[in-house]
């Protein structure tokens, strides 16, 4: 019977070909199909990634983003979050050269210092501004050390060298209780930092803080600690770590102590409020979501077109071989294997197609998932399709199928 | 010789959604291995309905036919036309696809006869019919009609069975091939042993018949015995 099959494989020539072409195209299409599929819902998965939340700590009416007074309660439980990433936070410090007296602070105090968690924390400072090894300035950052970085023009100017220890006398803003009115007070003592790398020069560059000395933000929070003074950020930003899952980051936000910005709120400087950047997000997301559950929806339809496709070749190329089958069951063929020996042949041949289309396809590398589904999907409708149509054309008796043969 | 097929009151009903036919009514024959048999009678007489009873392609709805002595319905009918009882048409019905040389080691091919050995037998037989070697590579597309009967034939030898059903064997061809097959459906049954059962209204084949049962309104008779 296999000999058969072979002959028939061979000699049909142009049938079978138009059954392999049939099936090629069907796993091109389908490929296409749950490759939009497949696309969209990889789209979907890095979209945090391509479209991220930002999110910023603000005041309670959102005019402000920077120059904020965050509690340490608040910087420390971002910290700990686990819907939070990439934190960055500063606070920023003046500072005079040495243990002056505080009256003369005028006279002294010159030196900007902030406390940076990393170096994007810092205006637009990065990493290779930083004279230091990349590890290095993350280590730095990471630190709790009395380490510093220092600005190229300053050391320049201090005459300071790498390695060396400087004294500093540091003071911390305080917001008076009138908007727009800061106060600076000492910290109380002074401080010794030694000197571990140098930085470009920020001036001039858009959005940045002119920036003497960068010290590790754990470091600055020791040191207000140490003068007992309640710790602060300037400015907090951060990433949403799960977009997908905006709900319980909101949730969590609120329990942290972060409210939502009210427009009519006054102004003022304490950072209490959350200003989340999710308007591309929300709208990509919808977008995609969209487009998904629209394809999806499309698949019982395939899946019936498929079936059709299958019942439609199958029973076209079995009702042009009645005469063949009608033969085969003359020769004592039984009606199960005859109808075995076509749907064999023709599963052949969707193999074949199914075979080439996969090769055709693999040139824009699907993943082996979608392979699998696309060759399942076709085989099963062919499957069930050619079942149908043989299954009918061995209820035709031989003596009717002879009589009408072409 | 013993009887090969026996019929017992054979009748015979085409049932439709609309209508119940009757086709054959109360026939009752036998057929012995060596003979000729013609069964002769006008279009829709029955003939063909009876031929595709003997050929086990139906069973009666009335009465028994015994093959080898067992009810018809009872035995596994494909095995019966794959190893006993072969049939050949009018319109020759060889396998399209399949060589002369092909259409004919087929039967053997069913019957797992190893393929070298098939061939050899094939060629055989094709010899017995009258064919010769040219033509064994051909497609049955490709050789006239008396040449694709004789391949039909050689086929129906091929199988093995002693039974071989003709229904109008020379409908399609000239009186020459006529007698070519008429000769050598004889031959098959006087030298070889089979039981020929031939439905025709050819006068010609009814003649060289060793038997002749005539049938009308599906009833059946015997003309000549």
């Amino acid at each position: 019977m296999l000999n058969y099959v072979w002959y028939s494989v061979k000699k049909r020539k142009l049938a079978n070909l138009v059954t392999v072409g049939i099936s090629v195209m069907l796993v091109v299409l389908l490929h296409l199909y749950f490759g939009s599929v497949r696309s969209y819902q990889n789209q979907l998965a890095g979209l945090s990634e391509n479209v991220p939340i930002y999110c910023q700590v603000s005041n309670l009416s959102g005019t402000l983003v920077n120059g904020l007074f965050t509690p340490k309660r608040i910087v420390d439980a971002l910290e700990q979050s686990d819907q939070v990433k990439e934190l960055s936070y500063m606070t920023v410090m003046m500072a005079g050269e040495g243990d002056f007296k505080e009256a003369e602070y005028s006279k002294y105090l010159h030196l900007y210092v902030v406390g940076a968690n990393n170096a994007k924390a810092v205006g637009e400072l990065t990493n290779d501004m930083i004279s230091m090894e990349p590890e290095a300035v993350d280590d730095f950052f990471a630190s709790d050390r009395m380490e510093c970085i220092v600005s190229e023009k300053v050391l320049k100017r201090r005459g300071w060298e790498i390695g060396d220890r400087i004294i500093l006398k540091c003071y911390y803003y305080d917001a008076s209780s009138e908007f727009h009115k800061l106060e600076i007070h000492p910290m109380g003592g002074v401080v010794e930092v030694e000197i571990v790398g140098t930085m470009e020069d920020l001036a001039g560059k858009t959005n940045a803080i002119s920036t003497d000395i960068v010290i590790p933000a754990r470091t600055v929070q020791n040191i207000f600690a140490q003068f007992e003074v309640p710790f602060f950020a300037d400015t907090v930003a951060f990433h949403v770590k799960d977009p997908l899952n905006l709900g319980a980051f909101k949730e969590e936000m609120q329990e942290i102590g972060l409210m939502e910005i009210s427009r009519e709120a006054a102004e003022s400087y304490p950072g209490c409020a959350l200003m989340v950047r999710d308007a591309n997000f929300i709208a990509s997301a919808t977008d995609l979501r969209h487009a998904i559950e629209l394809m999806q929806s499309f698949f019982p339809v395939v899946c019936v077109l498929l079936l059709m496709i299958g019942y439609v070749v199958s029973y076209l190329s079995g009702n042009s071989r009645r005469d063949e089958f009608a033969l085969l069951r003359l020769q004592g063929v039984k009606k199960g294997r005859a109808s075995l020996l076509f749907l064999a042949e023709q599963m052949l041949l969707v193999l074949l197609g199914n075979l080439v289309g996969d090769v055709a396809i693999a040139l824009t590398g699907p993943a082996v998932s979608t392979v699998a589904v696309v060759n399942g999907v076709i085989l099963t409708a062919y499957l069930i399709g050619a079942a149908a149509a043989y299954g009918r054309m061995s209820q035709s008796s031989v003596v009717y199928l002879l009589s009408t043969q072409h | 010789m013993g009887k090969i097929i026996e019929a017992e009151k054979v009748g015979y009903i085409y049932q439709s959604k609309y209508q119940k036919t009757k086709a054959l009514t109360e026939v009752s024959c036998s057929f012995e291995q060596g003979r000729v048999y013609a069964i002769t009678g006008k279009s829709g007489s029955g003939k063909s309905t009876f031929l595709s009873l003997l050929a086990g392609l139906d069973v009666p709805t009335e009465g028994t036919l015994y093959i080898d002595g067992k009810d018809i319905r009872e035995i596994d009918r494909d095995s019966y036309r794959m190893n006993r009882a072969s049939v050949i048409y009018q319109a020759f019905h060889l396998f399209p696809l399949l060589t002369v040389l092909e259409n004919v080691m087929f039967p053997m091919q069913l019957q797992h006869v190893p393929n070298k050995e098939a061939k050899t037998r094939a060629q055989e037989f094709l010899s017995k019919v009258g064919l010769t070697e040219s033509l064994y590579g051909k497609m049955p597309n490709m050789i006239s009609g008396g040449e694709q009967q004789r391949v039909a034939i050689a086929r129906a030898m091929a199988s093995g069975g002693q039974i071989l059903l003709a229904d109008e064997p020379t409908g399609n061809l000239d009186s020459q091939n006529e007698k070519v097959i008429v000769d050598l459906l004889c031959k098959l049954a006087h030298e070889e042993n089979y039981a020929v059962i031939v439905v025709t209204h050819n006068q010609k084949v009814a003649e060289a018949a060793d038997v002749v049962y005539g049938m009308l309104d599906g009833a059946l008779e015997v003309v000549r015995e």
